[in-house]
């Protein structure tokens, strides 16, 4: 596996609010050196903390204390070293990053320098359940592994084509105009990649599909409505808390109890924002777990279970009815991320008495999933229902490389 | 004849409903002084009755207290005291609305007084929809549910089908609500615990990411009541036009004026939305029924939204559909596998009549 002149070794780093996805990508060969997930990071779950580490093609779990992204981060830097060792052909050369915030500094992949580190800084009120997890780590990178080159590579870039009256909300105009206040949009590369590899799969030209997809993960979650290769939609707001039920995350909330809430309770901004982004969505509901495989799990003796579980279903349903209207009936509707390939059960739920939508999957072959790209459609479905694998590492390493190697001429 | 009265903190409005085919007649008190009731209400009253023997009744409607009251109940003293528990939730509403109810009971004397919810229609709402995905305890001891709106229109619209139809109701109205019915009972409705949720009003914003108010508090330092009054008074068409006008009226500007076919066009895309995240919970549809005082100005949005549907089988008669009295139109083309409809009856007319079919059963 020795490697061409002019390779880089990407080092992808994803961090998800409850999760630290890696990957080492040669590129420009595209071909993966090291991969894995650490998981439960930073929350409260019944199940310990874990990393799943891929190298060269072997698996193996690995224990993980219980600590934060940081610490993740080094623990995974460790095992890495163990494999260089190895191999020398493992190593890191740039870190690339998926930074899901940048507000409007940022409008594409981007070298991190100083200036940069400084206008990154200023974006971590608009995720904070995010924004100062992936700064933090590109500090740290910065501090402990100082030759090696930085890019960031954002969430938001997918969604520019959203219309502008699906972006603004009912305000008066200087909140748009003066605050940047508008539906920006995340998961951008997720719901980029899935589109592709759809299309893909069903030979069909990006550019005639309309297309639905589910990103539905441990941590964040959100629908994107696709039209002709352009997202038209998505689920999240202004920041990511908006849409989908997710973890911790409410999702959609009436805005007026926030204002009750910080009267009757006294509670500050941040107060109110901890509980609507950390202490709610799933956690919030079920108490016991924020993890959907709990819940599904105590579904069947536990009535706060059983509402988390609705609640959670029913907002992917609404969304997938929303969609369908504003596309005039999907061609493809597309699962992806842990729990939308992991969990068949919130598959056949979301998906049943869609038939008016033209969805309608056979039970079957979504049960039968185990991985890869496949289509659980039933036979006679107007609508592909497809599970599909996402790889955001692969798109961010794609960006990281195109930026580092060419940026500077573009 | 029937006194119909909706009173917000403001103003009082009343209506009177006679025999089928009267027209109503509408008063308004602004409810600015401290004695409001005696030297502005009252006299109304008084003018409205004429020969006071001829009310038979008089009917009040209610914008919250639907899980108090599921069915329109007679306002006794026990009444008047029970809604004190809704104070909390309501105090400035709840504090005027006793207080015009007791006022209204020592003056009328022995004529029957009825009161109506608009939230009584959601008492059945799924517990998966009247909740949020927030701690639930939050939940349970703030009462922080969704309590939904316009429930009389819903309830009214859902009628001109079978009772096992599945429905989709729509209100235009100052605030526009979409509620989905299945055998008579709501499945959903998009205006939650405030009325600042669902769909854009005249001057409120609906749906908004509470990541944006937290945003605007801590890096502009807009202070709580700022922004709760920017959202509820400022915000909506209000906010995007800058014309205070009322929605019908600004309609004639949509296509002619930028700022105003930009709020259409939101309007347009929060209705829809509102609309298919309700028929997905409802699995089919029959029927899609719009209602409310802009149904008939509003006919070009109206026919917009069902021909989004167009997909699944609604085929549509042409524009102009013309109104026939408070009646229902229906305006699907024969073919059609969905039915649409205008529903014309206001919600003084359903008070009206249902309170006549009460003091028929007293």
């Amino acid at each position: 596996m020795k490697s061409e002149p002019g390779s880089v070794n990407v080092m992808v780093l994803n961090c998800g609010s409850s999760s630290l996805k890696y990957k080492i990508v040669r590129m420009p060969e595209e071909c993966v050196l090291v991969a894995g997930e650490a998981e439960r990071v930073g929350i409260k779950t019944k199940e310990d903390p874990a990393i799943h580490h891929t190298v060269l093609g072997s698996t193996v779990t690995l224990p993980l204390a219980r600590g934060d992204h940081a610490a993740a981060f080094r623990r995974i830097m460790e095992i890495i070293a163990g494999d260089s060792a190895n191999d020398p052909e493992i190593a890191c050369s740039l870190f690339a990053h998926r930074y899901v915030h940048p507000g409007t500094l940022f409008t594409k992949t981007t070298r991190i320098n100083a200036h940069t580190l400084k206008q990154l800084r200023q974006t971590l009120p608009l995720a904070p359940l995010h924004n100062p997890i992936s700064f933090s780590l590109v500090e740290l990178c910065a501090k402990e592994y100082p030759a090696i080159p930085q890019v960031a590579v954002f969430d938001t870039s997918f969604h520019a084509t959203i219309p502008k009256e699906h972006s603004l909300y009912a305000l008066p105009r200087v909140f748009s105009r003066k605050f940047g206040i508008h539906k920006i949009g995340f998961h951008g590369l997720s719901h980029e990649y899935v589109m592709h590899a759809s299309c893909g799969f069903l030979k069909r030209e990006v550019r005639t599909q309309r297309i639905i997809s589910c990103h539905l993960g441990t941590g964040g979650s959100s629908i994107c409505a696709i039209s002709n290769g352009r997202s038209v939609n998505n689920s999240m707001g202004f920041t990511p808390l908006e849409g989908l039920v997710m973890n911790t995350r409410s999702g959609d909330v009436d805005v007026g109890m926030v204002f009750y809430l910080m009267f009757k309770e006294n509670c500050s901004a941040d107060d109110i924002e901890t509980i609507l982004n950390r202490k709610s969505g799933i956690v919030g509901v079920y108490a016991a777990s924020s993890d959907m495989r709990d819940v599904i799990a105590s579904s069947v003796s536990d009535p706060r279970a059983r509402l988390a579980f609705s609640l959670y279903v029913n907002r992917v349903k609404k969304y997938i009815g929303y969609y369908s209207l504003l596309l005039e009936k999907p061609d493809v509707l597309i699962f992806t991320d842990s729990i939308g390939t992991g969990l068949s059960l919130v598959r056949e739920e979301v998906c049943k008495n869609l038939q008016m939508f033209g969805i309608r999957i056979d039970a079957e072959k979504n049960h039968g999933y185990r991985s890869g790209m496949a289509d659980i459609s039933h036979s006679k479905a107007e609508t592909r229902t497809l599970v599909i694998p996402t790889d955001e590492e692969i798109v961010i390493a794609r960006q990281a490389y195109k930026e580092h190697s060419y940026g500077h001429n573009n | 004849m029937v006194i119909i009265i909706e009173h917000s903190i403001r103003e009082v409005t009343l209506w009177t409903h006679r025999a089928a085919g009267a027209p109503s007649v509408k008063k308004v008190a602004t409810m600015n002084t401290g004695d409001f009731l005696e030297t502005d209400l009252m006299p109304f009253i008084r003018t409205m009755c004429g020969e006071r023997e001829t009310v038979t009744a008089f009917a009040f409607c209610l914008v919250s207290g639907g899980d108090l009251f599921p069915k329109p109940v007679r306002i006794t003293r026990r009444a008047i005291d029970s809604l004190a528990r809704l104070a909390p939730l309501f105090p400035l509403y709840m504090n005027h609305t006793r207080a015009l109810f007791s006022f209204c009971l020592t003056q009328v004397g022995p004529i029957p007084m009825f009161m109506f919810s608009e939230t009584a229609f959601f008492k059945s709402l799924p517990d998966e929809e009247r909740y949020y995905a927030i701690p639930y305890e939050y939940s349970e001891a703030n009462r922080i549910k969704r309590w939904g709106y316009h429930g009389l229109l819903h309830e009214d619209s859902s009628a001109l089908f079978p009772e096992t139809s599945q429905v989709l109701s729509i209100v235009l109205d100052r605030q526009t609500t979409v509620c989905a019915i299945k055998n008579m009972t709501p499945r959903y409705i998009s205006m939650g615990y405030t009325p600042l949720e669902g769909i854009m009003g005249k001057t409120t914003c609906g749906d908004l990411d509470p990541g944006a108010v937290f945003y605007l508090m801590k890096a502009h330092n807009l202070s709580m009541y700022r922004i709760d009054d920017i959202l509820k008074n400022e915000s909506g068409f209000f906010g995007m036009t800058g014309r205070r006008a009322d929605i019908n009226e600004l309609y004639q500007l949509n296509g002619k004026d930028r700022k105003v076919t930009e709020a259409f066009n939101l309007y347009f895309n929060q209705i829809l939305q509102h609309t298919g995240e309700g028929m997905a919970l409802l699995g089919s549809l029959d029927g899609i029924v719009f209602s409310g005082r802009y149904v008939s100005d509003l006919q070009p949005l109206v026919f917009k939204v069902l021909k989004k549907l167009s997909f699944m089988g609604l085929y549509l008669r042409r524009l102009p559909w013309k109104k026939a009295g408070d009646r229902a139109v229906f305006v699907h083309g024969d073919t059609s596998r969905i039915k649409a409809c205008l529903n014309f009856r206001t919600k003084q007319r359903i008070m009206g009549e249902a309170t006549v079919e009460l003091l028929k059963r007293a």
